[in-house]
């Protein structure tokens, strides 16, 4: 069975009203209605949530992607990014999530470029 | 012929001394009988001239009034209102038929009403059952437009136009069914109705273009324009109401005639009905009548003096009157000094003395004939004296009983009584006109509280919390939708992990569509859905509120009916106060002052 080519399938993201494409690449998981509960410690961890036995550590999008400062999510999506870091994941709250399409679908929307998570970390 | 004439003054000759003795009392009391008989006529045809005023200033004023009922319906002509016609067809029939008995009286000349103007009104029934459905359409494009507020089109006039016009066209119904000023709401109706039908099509047109926004098109959806139903409708309306207007007008002008003419026909009959005069010749009447009965009581007392002098000269001559005045008369014939001493004894000698003294002699000779004794002589001398004054007495007695003053007084307080009876007959006329209308703005109310209480209800279940179960619904809908979505997604990721093909791919994302735009289908039908029951509630409300509007006009107008009737009734009380007051006043003195004297 032949795998088939992702790098030009991207999922439709809402953040703050706007559209963000992001490739499926570099999703795990997406979580419809999710249910999250906050983080009271120290750092720039928005919560933390259980997703298919991982614990997901749920951030700002600014921390996670480099397109833009700061976004105001009211939504209840939430992305699941691929990381290898044991059982936990780091995950991004969205507005909506529409998808997969095709590349060539995307027309005007803008592509998300992750940071690293040594970036992230240095930020913090 | 000279015995003929003779004979005549033989049987005349008798009755002579008679007339003279009675003849100025005869003529006195015939002249009192008469001249009251004749005042009591005069007054009896014033009092009626009176009532008879009153009564038809009463009809008069009825008809004027309805006449200004009619008048106002036409110079509110709410048209909206499903009861106008109703209204004008039942004052219109009252009017015919109240001028109808007016004309056929005679009181008024040949009046002109509007009948041919009010038909074709009458006749409109249907064309304003056909404008309350055209209001009420456009009434809910407005309120929808209002919901939705859509931009105003730069490169739309038309739609632009079609905006205000919409605007117009509600202020001008809401006028309408405002008693106060539907006069104006009829033309701006017509305009704003006409102007409607005119550009209706042209924004439905400029409505489908891609820079227009979605909302005027479900503004228009509305108003229906491409079928030409609503436009034909809409234009019917204005010349409908072009057409009441004109007709409405002319009515008016024409019942300003009429109510003209009934004015002057009310300010003749007051100059007609002013009959003054007979009260005056029937006062002058009756006092001429106590006059001459004050004349025959004075002659009396004249004869009656005259006769006590004779009587005290026979008491004191009484030896002389015993010689027969036959014997006498043949000494006075025979010497000559007999007659200078009779002339001498009797200086003032009239007719009426001999003649008293001549019976009086007659009764002494026929007594002396049966036994002639003096005394008896002096006492059928004071007898017939006691007869004479009894006489006298029993006259004045009689002349003091009948008071002709007291007669006639007593005659008008009766017939000024009728006329208050009849006054108070039609104050209680106008206490039953003015309970009907009381139980009409009764009811009135009533039917407000009634149209208040649905609409308070129809709020009520529109705010109820129904809504938030819905609200649930929807959102476990929702909730259900996203969760078919992520499902999809999560699929797509791990087929993106080289668990499936490309094809694949391609299926799993035209369901990602599919399903996309099955969930917003879904959100739209439950948010129409929503918005349709909210809408319909809202609708009904609206509708209710209008109703009560109209309910609430109908009631003033009752209230005013109510008090134009409190304020006739009000003027006829006083009316009837001031006749009692004024009957009273002029006529009590008589009655009063006796009752006094009898008290005294």
């Amino acid at each position: 069975m032949q795998t088939p080519d992702t790098s030009d399938r991207y999922m439709l993201v809402s953040f703050d009203g706007r559209r963000y494409a992001i490739p499926l690449k570099m999703l795990e998981r997406v979580v419809a209605n999710t249910r999250c509960d906050p983080w009271i410690g120290r750092g720039d961890v928005k919560g933390y949530s259980h997703v298919a036995g991982w614990m997901v550590w749920i951030l700002d999008a600014s921390q996670v992607f480099v397109d833009f400062e700061e976004v105001n999510v009211n939504g209840s999506w939430l992305l699941v990014l691929k990381e290898e870091l044991g059982l936990s994941r780091v995950g991004v709250l969205a507005d909506d999530i529409k998808g997969p399409v095709s590349q060539s679908k995307l027309q005007h929307i803008k592509r998300l470029q992750r940071r690293s998570l040594e970036m992230s970390l240095d930020q913090r | 012929m000279m015995r003929a004439l003779e004979k005549g003054r033989s049987l005349v000759s008798p009755l002579g001394p008679f007339f003279v003795r009675y003849g100025l009392v005869l003529v006195l009391s015939m002249g009192m009988v008469v001249c009251i008989y004749l005042g009591d006529r005069f007054e009896r045809e014033f009092t009626a001239n009176l009532e008879q005023g009153f009564q038809q200033r009463v009809e008069l004023g009825d008809l004027a009034s309805s006449v200004h009922q009619l008048r106002k319906i036409l110079e509110s002509p709410r048209a909206l209102d499903p009861g106008f016609v109703g209204g004008l067809v039942e004052r219109m029939k009252e009017v015919e038929v109240k001028a109808k008995a007016q004309v056929d009286a005679g009181r008024i000349g040949e009046i002109s009403l509007p009948t041919k103007e009010l038909t074709v009104i009458v006749g409109m029934q249907q064309g304003f059952e056909r404008l309350s459905a055209s209001a009420g359409q456009v009434e809910r494009a407005h309120s929808l437009k209002l919901a939705i507020k859509p931009p105003e089109s730069v490169d739309g006039p038309a739609l632009k136009r079609v905006g205000g016009l919409l605007d117009d066209y509600v202020n001008a119904a809401g006028a309408l069914r405002n008693s106060r000023s539907a006069s104006s709401g009829l033309t701006s109706l017509q305009q704003a109705t006409m102007a409607l039908g005119e550009n209706l099509i042209s924004a439905t047109v400029e409505s489908r273009r891609k820079t227009t926004a979605q909302a005027w098109r479900d503004v228009l959806f509305l108003l229906p324009a491409e079928r030409g139903d609503l436009v034909d409708r809409l234009l019917a309306d204005g010349r409908m109401l072009e057409d009441l207007q004109n007709q409405r007008l002319r009515a008016l002008s024409r019942l300003e005639q009429v109510a003209a003419k009934i004015d002057s026909a009310e300010r003749l009959l007051l100059q007609s009905r002013s009959s003054g005069g007979l009260l005056v010749v029937s006062t002058i009447l009756t006092w001429s009548g106590v006059l001459c009965g004050l004349l025959g009581i004075l002659s009396n007392v004249i004869q009656l003096i005259r006769l006590n002098r004779i009587t005290g000269r026979s008491s004191h001559e009484s030896l002389e009157l015993l010689v027969p005045r036959s014997v006498l008369a043949t000494e006075q014939h025979d010497n000559g000094y007999a007659k200078t001493t009779d002339n001498s004894l009797n200086p003032t000698a009239s007719e009426e003395e001999q003649l008293m003294a001549s019976r009086i002699a007659n009764e002494i000779v026929r007594k002396g004939a049966r036994g002639s004794d003096s005394e008896a002589f002096i006492d059928v001398a004071s007898e017939a004296h006691t007869v004479v004054e009894s006489k006298v007495q029993a006259k004045q007695i009689v002349s003091l009983e009948s008071e002709p003053v007291e007669s006639v007084t007593s005659g008008y307080w009766i017939a000024s009584g009728s006329m208050a009876e009849r006054r108070v007959a039609l104050l209680d006329r106008q206490s039953l006109q003015l309970e009907q209308h009381v139980r009409a703005v009764m009811a009135a109310a009533e039917t407000l509280a009634g149209r208040i209480d649905v609409v308070e209800q129809s709020l009520q279940l529109a705010a109820e919390v129904d809504s938030v179960n819905s609200v649930q619904e929807l959102s476990g809908f929702r909730r259900r939708m996203e969760e078919l979505q992520s499902i999809a997604m999560n699929l797509s990721l791990e087929v993106g992990n080289g668990e499936a093909r490309e094809s694949t791919l391609d299926e799993l994302e035209r369901f990602s569509d599919e399903l996309e735009g099955m969930s917003e289908e879904a959100k739209r039908i439950v948010a129409t859905q929503s918005e349709g029951a909210y809408d319909r509630r809202i609708r009904l409300s609206l509708d209710e509120a209008r109703r009560m509007a109209a309910a609430a006009d109908t009631l003033r107008e009752r209230t005013e009916l109510l008090l134009d009737d409190a304020q006739r009734f009000r003027r006829h009380s006083e009316a009837l106060i001031r006749g009692i007051q004024e009957g009273a006043v002029a006529e009590l003195p008589a009655s009063y002052v006796r009752q006094r004297s009898i008290d005294g």
